[in-house]
């Protein structure tokens, strides 16, 4: 590099850096700064007023002994395992359907996505409708048509994760269905009249062909709602305003403790240790997907 | 386009210097006060405050609505911790404890004593529970301000139907007015005698009203004691003995609106709802809280108190006591309580002709207030919050049986007194 070189190429930096600073500041003053700065109020118990007395990892130690909290990691695994493998499967199943040449699939496809674009708060009281207790509530009202007996779907512990897993698998139904869909018109339709030569059914076809062509897609979904649903809150906290969170604490989740632990009882080093903690449950989850699952990943 | 630009950012400035303009009252120390007081609460109080300023020669308070109570919370925290707190606001007891631990609150004690102080007439007239409520390691820090207690809420015309003379008032005149209030058809309750909610104060105001206090002579967390079995007993026993409550998790005023349910139990300001759902379809009033002995009579006192923050400037300090001082004098806390429903935190202000004639036109807001004198609140404590769930969390088991009174007041006792530490 000479010298003319040198001074342009310090000239373009300089200049990648402007136009990356409005960001980059936003980044670093709001998502960066916070997140370390909670790792180190993690270490002390403290309400940020006047209490700022130095625990190390005693939060953490707390953690693992607060039957709360125990409960709230329990509830959350719940509302994984119930959200993330039955509303993939129906996304799949909905996007196949709408990847065939219907009438209407526009209509079809707008009709899907609206739940995803509505602000979760609005959802949510529109749900407490469908889920109040008495014949008023529309479910309710439906199932009685089969004989079904009206149950208190937000009050009764037997049915409260059932109706927040429920709502959460419509509401996030249209932003996987849409990805699926992407990933279904990027499979090269060659391929399926080659096996369609050959005599393939139509499972064989879905096994040998969808399937493995589609995980990269199916990869990326399971990843981001297993991160989302560790981190479900908003749904949770519009239908189930008391601390307690649903009836006999049945939907209580991590965020929500958190949450109450420190804008309810100013305990934010506690809150704190209590995000962190689920970061890494996260972190390692995700890095066990990657291997397990991700080494099953069939690129084209 | 560049002209375009110019003009809409001239006016942007013009306006934004506008929109400062009234606030600077000349010669006037602005003071900033912020609340939760929503709808009819916060014109009341709006009213108030403009009422104050055009009096007041030298203090121009800014009310400034927050949102709901954790919105203010939220917000109160962040101000302190960026060290820019508004001169006063509303805020819970157990905030305040909290505020307290950093020495963000000047104690209202300072002002009280002060200069331009309170008599020992008018210390004294003011409700000794609310009081009470508002001291902090024996340090008098905030003023009693928009508070209320429980009532019990009746279908009068019910009452008469089933040729009972008056409401309740006392547990087992409790259970025989349910039993006879609860209609039945078949298996089905088509009209519930009474209704109970699985939290803390639900459970407080029979708890109270059996003798019990949260804490105990060594400040050990109670709820087990004799009077809270006895007392969470009785509820279960309304629910599944004898069949005549109603289990609500939620809010009960829409039940008894619709003739769901005959007898509940509320806040004074929670009257309004009941106005509403009912709309005239019977006749209802208010009663005292049933008691179990009438030594015991009581009733939990919720909302809020006003707090000077010790950031303030001495001149805003006093300014925002001037205007407390003003909001809390009998004829304005009269006004307040006849606008929202709260209680008037002064004693005097019951004798005052308007409340008089409120109360001949209102008769069930005099039912919160002749409860006054039997007042009793929650801990100021940090751990409090954690506490009310510990408690709420054992209501609720019993209620839905899934253990007895006392080894779910035992748990969380158990569990509560860890929090002590």
């Amino acid at each position: 590099m000479n010298s003319l070189e040198r001074k342009r190429y310090a000239r373009d930096t300089a200049a990648a850096y402007l136009y990356l600073a409005p960001a980059l500041i936003i980044i670093i003053l709001f998502n960066l700064f916070p997140a370390f700065y909670a790792l180190y109020i993690s270490l002390f118990d403290t309400n940020l007023i006047g209490r700022w007395n130095w625990v190390g990892f005693g939060n953490y130690m707390e953690l693992f002994r607060d039957v709360d909290f125990l409960k709230s990691l329990a509830n959350t695994g719940k509302y994984v395992l119930g959200t993330v493998p039955v509303g993939m499967a129906l996304a799949l199943l909905i996007a196949w359907l709408l990847n065939k040449p219907i009438r209407g699939l526009a209509t079809y496809r707008t009709a899907y996505f609206l739940p995803y674009v509505t602000p979760v708060v609005a959802i949510s009281i529109v749900w407490t409708w469908i889920y109040k207790e008495d014949t008023a509530g529309m479910l309710n009202a439906l199932l009685g048509f089969i004989g079904v007996e009206p149950q208190a779907w937000l009050l009764d512990p037997k049915w409260a994760m059932f109706a927040l897993c429920l709502m959460s698998i419509w509401r996030h139904m249209g932003y996987n269905v849409v990805l699926f869909l992407a990933g279904l018109q990027n499979i090269p339709a060659e391929y399926y009249e080659a096996a369609e030569i050959d005599g393939a059914s139509g499972w064989s076809m879905f096994a040998n062909i969808t399937w493995p062509l589609l995980s990269p897609t199916t990869y990326f979904i399971l990843m981001v709602s297993i991160i989302g649903s560790f981190q479900v809150f908003t749904q949770v906290y519009v239908l189930w305003p008391s601390a307690q969170g649903g009836p006999l604490g049945t939907t209580r989740v991590v965020v929500r403790y958190l949450y109450d632990q420190g804008w309810g009882a100013f305990r934010f080093g506690y809150a704190s240790a209590i995000g962190y903690i689920l970061f890494a449950i996260i972190f390692v989850l995700t890095l066990v997907q990657r291997d397990i699952v991700g080494k099953r990943v069939h690129y084209q | 386009m560049k002209r375009f630009m110019t003009v809409i950012l001239m006016g942007t400035i013009v306006l934004a210097s506008l929109a400062v303009g009234p606030s600077v009252a000349a010669g006037k120390t602005t003071i900033t006060f912020w609340h939760a007081m929503g709808a009819q609460l916060g014109k009341t109080l709006e009213a108030l405050v403009e009422e104050f300023n055009r009096q007041s020669p030298d203090v121009y308070v800014k009310a400034e609505y927050q949102g709901n109570y954790g919105a203010l919370s939220q917000k109160i925290v962040g101000s302190l911790v960026a060290r820019k707190p508004p001169t006063m606001a509303q805020v819970y007891g157990n905030w305040a404890a909290e505020y307290i631990s950093g020495n963000e609150l000047v104690p209202i004690q300072k002002f009280v004593k002060g200069p331009n102080g309170l008599s020992q007439l008018e210390i004294d007239d003011i409700w000794d529970g609310l009081r009470e409520g508002c001291v902090f390691d024996g340090v008098w820090y905030t003023m009693p301000f928009n508070k209320s207690v429980y009532v019990m809420v009746y279908n009068q015309t019910a009452l008469q139907e089933a040729g009972i003379d008056g409401p309740p008032k006392n547990w087992q005149e409790l259970v025989n007015a349910a039993r006879a209030l609860t209609v039945r058809d078949g298996d089905k309750i088509v009209r519930y005698g009474f209704a109970l909610r699985p939290n803390i104060d639900i459970f407080a105001c029979f708890f109270f009203n059996a003798g019990g206090v949260w804490l105990d002579s060594q400040g050990k967390v109670a709820v087990n004691s004799p009077a809270g079995v006895t007392a969470l007993q009785f509820m279960t026993d309304l629910l599944s003995k004898y069949k005549v409550a109603y289990y609500v998790p939620g809010y009960i005023d829409a039940d008894f609106g619709a003739g769901k349910v005959a007898m509940y139990l509320t806040t004074s300001p929670g009257l309004s709802y009941t106005e509403k759902s009912v709309a005239g379809k019977f006749e209802w009033s208010a009663a005292p809280l049933p008691y179990m002995d009438t030594k015991f009579r009581s009733t939990p006192v919720a909302g809020t108190d006003l707090a000077i923050f010790s950031r303030a400037s001495a001149a805003e300090q006093e300014a925002a006591w001037k205007f407390i001082k003003w909001l809390v004098e009998p004829r304005q806390t009269a006004r307040w309580a006849m606008g929202t429903s709260y209680i008037p935190v002064r004693k005097s202000a019951m004798h005052l002709e308007i409340m008089r004639k409120w109360f001949a036109e209102h008769p069930r807001d005099l039912q919160s207030l002749q409860q006054l004198r039997y007042i009793k609140y929650d801990p100021n404590m940090a751990a409090w919050n954690n506490i009310r769930g510990d408690v709420s969390e054992a209501v609720e088991k019993v209620f839905l049986g899934k253990a007895t009174p006392k080894e779910a007041l035992d748990a969380a006792a158990a569990k509560a007194n860890a929090r002590l530490k």
